[in-house]
């Protein structure tokens, strides 16, 4: 049918969630050419019909529709939105529309950040940034490293951190995720190059948390939660360790009773000649004083434990027309899942400006203060491969240990060493910080000043124990060994902006000078010999033995001239330019400076006119630009030849007993350290970057696509060197070219089913390909290859090389016809012989095997709210890489390594054997004579992984019952972390260890958390 | 603004910093500092070298315990690219270059300003030659390096020159760094540490006894260059003639930490201190690994154990001599008690450690929980590197090192080689009595092997050659207790194996020891010396590829 719909005029007033009235919001009523815009107070005034819909859009918060109805005064809230186009982000010494972004930029909202419960930001951002690879581990302090678009350099610095505009050093640990409103990473060259020689790796930009006009709020955010690991690893006992020991023992044709004192074996040989396992009887005791009988312990269980996770944070802010002021406070603290573990965080941050003369100077400062404690043991592998009979304690109340004495090797009590280092802890305190001052000089030309200081300074004091093991190990030396160190970095920036609206042009210029100084010192001393093992005794001053003090400097500068220009037209056309000239102290008079150019250019094609009546497109940006980056992360000697005196007993010591004296003083000379390279200059970084920005049925859908080639030149690399140079014959160059081409890949849905559901949908996939692209020749075999004709050049540097595993000999008649292979035998890994040649080589049976570089990765996020409650979780992955799977080496041998009679998994238990003939993990053996250590295929392994990184359900309490106790906000979550994780089960390239993503045999797994969260706004 | 970029290095020294003359002894020093600390893992010490002859196993905790070691002594498992390689031969550059950095420095001031000019010289020479000559009879060919040579020109130094038919031309360059030490160096050194006249003498004349020994480019020996030979007796007359030095009174005075520099049998030595302002101490790193696993003694490593083989060849007979013919045939294993009731050579005492006889000239009685994988290994440790239980010298940081000087050139060894060449020239009746020189020490040599009771562990015995009464002392014969002699005398001190390949014998030695000790250990069925190959180590593969072509793999690898 035909509705009648009556126009009429629609009055109201729009303001943001605090009430404040928002001047200048679009209205449009749906589907037709009309629309207005409110007054200073935020009132407006309408034609419409009761079935219209209105659409309230607003720079920086959520548009907003809502149908008329029968009312006639329609008030709308809107929501602030920094995700969407109208967001303002901060790039380089400016401000910027996103929308007339023409560079790669992954920006994080503060509602990300909010649910960001790590200690280290990025942590949370892991696989939520395409292009952006995140990779940590478990440890309480969360260590993190970040690399964007592929591995940029050999000699890579971490991306460079820029807080509130200032350039820091500073390890994000430092910093609390509470305190960050909003997250850039700036991918390409042209967007990164206004940082110029420190750009090459990336650039993260970070904003904290302001004061806001007309606002006072007091702001708790909490949670409390466990951390622990879900799937550890069935480990042998006693009793299996002993039949697996028996069955490598007969395998090698050795008498099991000859070749172990621990166990006792009664055991024959069938009718078939097969050795068959009678009893198995381990020795009663492991020590003669008879205070440690053989046990059964599981040592992982032992060494592991829920871990707490405390993370609070209250914050107060508030602000008037004069001045906006933040200060906020935090304790973060995370006991590790390993015993006696932590890491604690004291943070406090101040951000205040003031704004003076008729507005017209902005003064201001942003002030972060953190202390730090840690505890990062980690004795993974020791737990793992501590062998079950040996007990914890002995029956004396001392500590267990290996029996040496019955020729077990040589592991301490990794629980002892747990507890004893229990308080040695370390130290750090962290100040960074930045005070401005921002004058309008005229309408519009401003000038901005800003001095900058981050302190970081550390210091520990740890007691040497003296101990004693059951089993015979003891260390009857103590000591003090304390230490201290601090850096200083100070930044001076000036800049000058000048900005123009003209009609449709819109310009935008900066120029500014920056210089940075940054100087270290450390101290650290050991004293043997403490009276009392006590922290309130043990000071060097205490200490009575033999005394080392070490102590060093480090100091470098930078000075910069930089300019940037945007240019919009007509909202369609923008173009951008950037210049840095960066000086070094790192570099010598003739190579000091380096000059980063960058261009870049977008095309906002849903501002033309032929797609603006386009009801499916709604934005649509084409963006390209190419830009030069530079690396300067080589230490601040590399100039010149130089000496030291080296008097200790190191490789390196230069002092000698020439006078024949057993004691005392000795003679000693100099030594060269380095040979410098005075033609030393920048490693340089082009990118280009080709992308693509969309909006579809009115922003319901939106995306970007990138691609980016990145040509790495003249990479700063120390390479090893022919010995025949000799000592000191290490020397910086600029070698070495590398390429890394990529594509990212962006899609979010926000989806409103009406009603009160609403959901969203964010999906990210990206991948790269690296590839060395040149080598200098005397290294060309460095990254593997055989050193004569098969070499690295046109493959990526993370690339395995070695032999190919071809499964095992599984009958003599396959032994006796197969290549020449020394070692080689029933059960062993037979290796391909890849030239065919009747041997197998190390020269000519090797083979490039896989790369360590997923083929892509992705993220997907899913968020949802009902009325009160909220729900959103985080899949993350990776595919197609191959890792080294180091864990193999103790679940599928015996004894390859150094320390012999290590403990193992159950999985060993199915090794082959003539009973056994369908096993593919090799022969159990007590040597290891086919050298199956070496790099083969039997190690690689698919590091393919899909985890549940995060999800949470949370409930906003209602405003009815809030307002009764004047609380504005008030919300509770349940969260989890890494509850799911997914690998690779199937096929030949099955993943058989722990976790693929930390495939290291010591590797720190990252436990499970589940947290519970309180956030409360008065 | 500029000026901010102007930043100096820290904490280091720049090469216009060190011109004056003063601190030419500087560079000096830093030359002789180097060598003696090769570390534990990249060696030049005596053990390594033992382990590949037929005197002593790898030891340690089993087969993979430094496993390059055990691919060097089953020979068969070495390829180019295995550990325990590349950085010994990388240090041995890091030595030679100190050397040359301190002869180019020395060569720039005059006498006048440096009166001991000559004398610095010649001592860095002779560390060159040292250092070179420890190379040369490891890889063979190795690239010479003088301090003309700059640093571009390195790298285009062949190690095996296509114009050079054979290895003496390298031989020779080694010669001539000892023969300008031997013409340059006084007598004797007011501080001990430096080189001396005889050192170099003693050195000039082993470098000789390599050359007296041609080998063809497969390693095999050609023939006998006796005035090589005439040449290297002239030298080892005057050590000997000099009377500077003389065989101690007691073998055990050459092992032992209180004999520092106090041993007249050494010619030179190298030091070792502690308790020295450096942290630990400038220890002998190379040993860190040669003490038993032995609470509450020792922790650390149980590495160089004594073969039976070598046991073996201690064995006398009733004569007091050895069995020169099926001495190998004694099984030990699970034999121990009738096995010690036999007679050995006393100098067994010195070298060896075995469960039930003292440690170290120590009322202490080692046992057999000193072994860490006697499964593999066995039970009997080395015992001359190693120092007391309660030595001061001892460093216990798990690995056990210890500060007891090494003796590089003992006088022992100079009558030994006295005594090869006269055999050699055909002179063997005179080599008669310098062999029972030794023979008659060691007869004197075995008051601190008693046990606390007063008692020895196994009767000690040994006669001297008496030509028509205990041995008919021909060409052959005194050859056959040349050879025997040498390996007693220098057991596990690193000497055997390369003497097994000096006189051309190593393949047939080493695979006759395999062939049996095969037997008592499964794990020796793999080993085999493979003729023409195994003389030498591989060039390493790192310096190959580095070399760019300019280096040769040795034949085989």
């Amino acid at each position: 049918g035909i509705a009648y719909f009556q126009q009429q005029f629609v009055t109201g007033t729009v303001a943001d969630e605090k009430g404040m009235p928002l001047p200048g919001v679009t209205i449009q009523v749906k589907g037709t050419g009309r629309g207005t815009a409110t007054d200073f107070d935020g009132k407006y005034t309408i034609e419409a019909g009761s079935n219209d819909i209105l659409v309230f859009s607003f720079l920086g918060f959520k548009t907003r529709e809502v149908r008329v109805g029968e009312n006639t005064n329609v008030d709308v809230t809107l929501e602030e939105d920094l995700a969407r186009l109208d967001e303002v982000v901060v790039t380089g010494y400016m401000k910027q529309k996103k929308a007339d972004l023409t560079g790669a930029v992954a920006t994080v909202s503060s509602e990300e950040v909010e649910k960001n419960i790590y200690s280290n930001v990025m942590q949370g951002l892991q696989g939520r940034l395409a292009g952006v690879q995140v990779t940590g581990n478990g440890s309480p302090a969360g260590d993190v490293a970040v690399q964007i678009r592929g591995l940029t350099s050999f000699r890579s610095a971490p991306p460079l951190i820029v807080i509130d505009g200032l350039p820091t050093n500073v390890n994000l640990n430092d910093i609390s995720p509470n305190d960050i409103a909003s997250i850039q990473v700036l991918k390409d060259a042209a967007s990164a190059s206004i940082y110029g020689s420190r750009a090459a790796s990336g650039v993260i930009l970070i904003e904290t948390r302001k004061g806001k006009m007309g606002e006072t709020k007091i702001d708790y955010r909490g949670s409390v939660g466990i951390s622990s690991f879900m799937n550890t690893i069935d480990m042998l006992n006693t009793q299996q360790y002993g039949e697996a020991f028996w069955q490598a023992a007969v395998n090698d044709g050795s008498d099991p009773n000859a070749m172990t004192q621990i166990y006792q074996y009664d055991w024959h040989t069938n009718d078939n000649g097969a050795p068959v396992l009678d009893n198995v009887s381990p020795i009663e005791w492991l020590n003669e004083e008879q205070t440690m009988p053989s046990a059964d312990t599981d040592w992982f269980g032992e060494g592991t434990r829920l871990g707490i996770q405390n993370n609070h944070s209250l914050t107060i802010s508030s602000g008037s027309e004069k001045s906006r002021s933040l200060f906020s406070l935090n304790f973060y603290e995370n006991q590790g899942t390993q015993i006696h573990s932590f890491f604690r965080r004291y943070s406090a941050r101040f951000n205040s400006e003031y704004t003076l003369f008729k507005d017209r100077l902005r003064v201001g400062e942003n002030i972060s203060l953190a202390y730090m404690n840690l505890n990062n043991q980690r004795r993974t592998n020791e737990l793992l491969r501590m062998p079950a009979i040996i007990p914890v304690h002995t029956l004396d109340g001392g500590w267990g240990g290996t029996a040496v004495a019955l020729g077990m090797d040589d592991y301490w009590n990794p629980i002892r060493q747990l507890t004893m280092n229990k308080d040695n802890d370390n130290h750090y305190m962290t100040l960074i910080g930045n005070v401005y001052a921002e004058l309008d000089l005229i309408d519009n030309l401003s000038l901005r000043t800003s001095f900058g200081l981050e302190y970081n300074a550390g210091n520990f004091r740890h007691i040497d124990f003296t101990w004693k093991e059951g089993g015979g190990r003891e260390d009857i030396n103590n000591g003090v060994n304390t230490g201290w160190n601090q850096n200083v970095t100070k930044t001076w920036t000036n800049t000058i902006n000048y900005r123009l609206d003209l009609e449709k042009h819109q310009l935008d210029f900066l120029a500014g000078m920056e210089t940075v100084k940054f100087k270290l010192d450390d101290l650290r001393g050991y004293r043997r010999d403490i009276e009392i093992e006590d922290y309130d005794y043990a000071y060097l001053n205490a200490a009575s033995g033999t005394q080392e003090v070490y102590g060093g400097g480090d100091e470098w500068s930078l000075l910069s001239y930089f300019s940037k220009f945007n240019y919009v037209f007509d909202d369609k056309y923008l173009l951008s330019a950037t210049v840095r000239y960066d000086g070094s102290s790192k570099f010598g008079e003739r190579n000091q400076f380096g000059v980063f150019p960058a261009v870049s250019g977008g095309w906002r094609l849903s501002q033309e006119k032929f797609l603006a009546e386009s009801t499916l497109i709604s934005d649509l940006k084409l963006r390209a630009s190419w830009g030069m980056n530079g690396n300067s992360n080589i230490p601040t000697n590399a100039l010149v030849d130089i000496y030291d005196a080296a008097y200790h007993s190191g490789l390196h010591g230069t002092s000698y007993g020439l006078a024949g004296n057993e004691t005392g003083n000795l003679a000693y000379g100099y030594r060269k350290i380095h040979t410098g390279n005075s033609d030393l200059k920048w490693e340089t970084t082009t990118q280009t970057n080709i992308g693509l920005d969309f909006g579809l049925f009115d922003g319901a859908l939106t995306g970007s696509v990138d691609y980016f080639h990145k040509y790495t030149d003249g990479m700063l690399y120390e390479p090893p060197y022919i010995a025949a140079i000799g000592e000191g014959g290490q020397r910086w160059i600029n070698a070495a070219n590398m390429t890394n081409t990529g594509v990212e890949f962006v899609i979010s849905y926000f989806g409103k089913t009406g009603g009160d559901f609403s959901y969203s949908i964010t999906g990210n996939i990206s991948t790269y390909r690296n590839r060395i692209d040149d080598l200098p020749e005397s290294v060309k075999y460095t990254f593997g290859g055989n050193g004569l004709d098969d070499d690295i050049l046109g493959r990526p540097r993370n690339s395995h090389y070695g032999f190919v595993a071809d499964g095992l000999f599984r009958t003599q008649e396959e032994v006796d016809n197969s290549p020449e292979q020394p070692g080689k035998g029933l059960g062993r890994i037979r290796y391909k012989d890849l030239n065919n040649d009747g041997r197998i080589t190390w020269e000519h049976d090797r083979t490039w095997l896989g790369v360590s570089d997923p083929d892509f990765s992705y993220g997907l996020n899913f968020e949802a709210e009902y009325k009160n409650f909220d729900f959103s979780m985080f899949w993350q992955g990776v595919v197609g890489n191959t890792v080294w799977n180091d864990w193999k080496t103790y679940s599928d041998f015996w004894n390859v390594h150094v320390q012999k009679g290590v403990n193992h998994p159950t999985r060993i238990l199915n090794a082959w054997s003539p009973a056994n003939p369908d096993s593919d993990i090799p022969a159990l053996s007590l040597i290891n004579p086919n050298d199956e250590l070496r790099a083969s295929t039997y190690f690689l392994e698919s590091g393919s992984y899909l985890k549940l990184r995060q999800v949470e359900i949370g409930y906003n309490i209602p405003e009815s019952v809030l307002s009764k106790i004047g609380v504005q906000k008030a919300r509770l979550s349940v969260s989890a972390q890494n509850i799911v994780n997914i690998r690779k089960w199937w096929g030949d390239d099955a993943y058989t260890g722990i976790d693929p993503e930390s495939p290291a045999a010591d590797a720190y797994v990252r436990p499970q958390v589940f947290l519970f969260g309180v956030n409360v706004s008065l | 603004c500029q000026d901010m970029l102007d930043v100096n290095p820290k904490g280091v020294l720049t090469e216009d910093q060190l011109q004056d003359p003063e601190q030419l002894d500087g560079f000096v020093t830093a030359a002789y500092a180097f060598m003696p600390r090769s570390h534990a893992f990249e060696t030049y010490n005596p053990f390594i070298a033992s382990l590949r002859s037929d005197d002593a196993y790898k030891g340690g905790g089993g087969l993979n315990d430094q496993t390059p070691w055990y691919q060097m002594e089953v020979f068969s498992l070495v390829n180019a690219s295995i550990g325990n390689n590349d950085n010994a031969w990388y240090r041995a550059y890091q030595g030679i270059s100190r050397v040359n950095t301190a002869i180019r420095a020395i060569e720039n001031v005059s006498e006048e300003d440096y009166p001991v000019k000559q004398e610095r010289l010649a001592e860095m020479r002779f560390l060159r030659g040292w250092i070179h000559f420890k190379m040369k009879r490891r890889w063979k060919w190795i690239p010479y390096i003088d301090e003309t040579a700059t640093v571009d020109d390195i790298p285009l130094i062949s190690n095996h020159p296509d114009d050079m038919q054979n290895d003496l031309p390298l031989w020779q360059k080694i010669l001539d760094d000892f023969k300008f030490a031997a013409e340059h160096l006084p007598p004797e050194q007011d501080e001990v540490g430096r080189a001396n006249q005889y050192a170099a003498k003693a050195y000039a004349a082993q470098v000789l006894l390599w050359m007296a020994y041609p080998q063809d480019n497969t390693h095999q020996v050609t023939g006998i260059d006796t005035e090589k030979l005439s040449e290297a007796l002239v030298l080892v007359n005057d050590i000997i003639d000099s009377g500077a030095f003389s065989l101690a009174s007691d073998f055990a005075q050459n092992f032992m930490l209180e004999y520092d520099n106090a041993s007249p049998e050494s010619l030179w030595e190298l030091q070792f201190t502690i308790d020295d302002g450096t942290p630990r101490g400038n220890l002998n790193e190379g040993n860190g690994l040669t003490a038993p696993w032995w609470n509450p003694y020792f922790s650390c490593c149980d590495f160089h154990k004594a073969s039976y083989n070598l046991v073996n060849a201690f064995q006398v007979g009733d004569d007091g001599l050895p069995l020169f013919d099926g001495f190998n045939e004694s099984e030990l294993k699970g034999n121990y008690d009738e096995y010690f009731s036999r007679s050995f050579d006393p100098r067994l005492g010195h070298t060896v450690a075995i469960p039930d006889f003292p440690w170290k000239y120590q009322e202490i009685v080692f046992d057999s929980t000193g072994s860490r994988d006697p499964g593999i290994y066995g039970y009997m440790n080395s015992l001359k590197e190693n120092v007391r239980t309660d030595s001061p010298g001892l460093w216990d940081e798990f690995w056990m090192f210890n500060s007891k000087n090494q003796i590089e050139v003992r006088y022992a060894e100079v009558l030994l080689w006295k005594a090869e060449i006269l055999i050699r020239l055909g002179r063997q009746d005179e080599a008669l009595p310098v062999i029972n020189q030794l023979r008659e020490r060691a007869a004197n040599s075995t008051e601190k092997l008693k046990l606390p009771d007063g008692t020895f562990p196994a009767e000690y015995k040994v006669e001297p050659y008496v030509n028509g009464v205990n041995i008919n002392w021909n060409a052959e014969t005194a050859w056959k207790a040349l050879v025997w002699e040498n390996r007693l005398e220098m057991a596990m001190e690193g000497r055997r194996f390369y003497d097994l390949v000096r006189w051309g014998i190593a393949a047939e030695v080493m695979n006759a020891y395999f062939e049996k000790e095969s037997q008592r250990y499964p794990w020796m069925e793999v080993a085999y010396f493979t003729k023409g190959r195994d003389e030498y180590l591989p060039i390493p593969q790192a310096q190959m590829n580095w070399s760019k072509g300019v280096y040769k793999q040795n034949p085989g690898y």
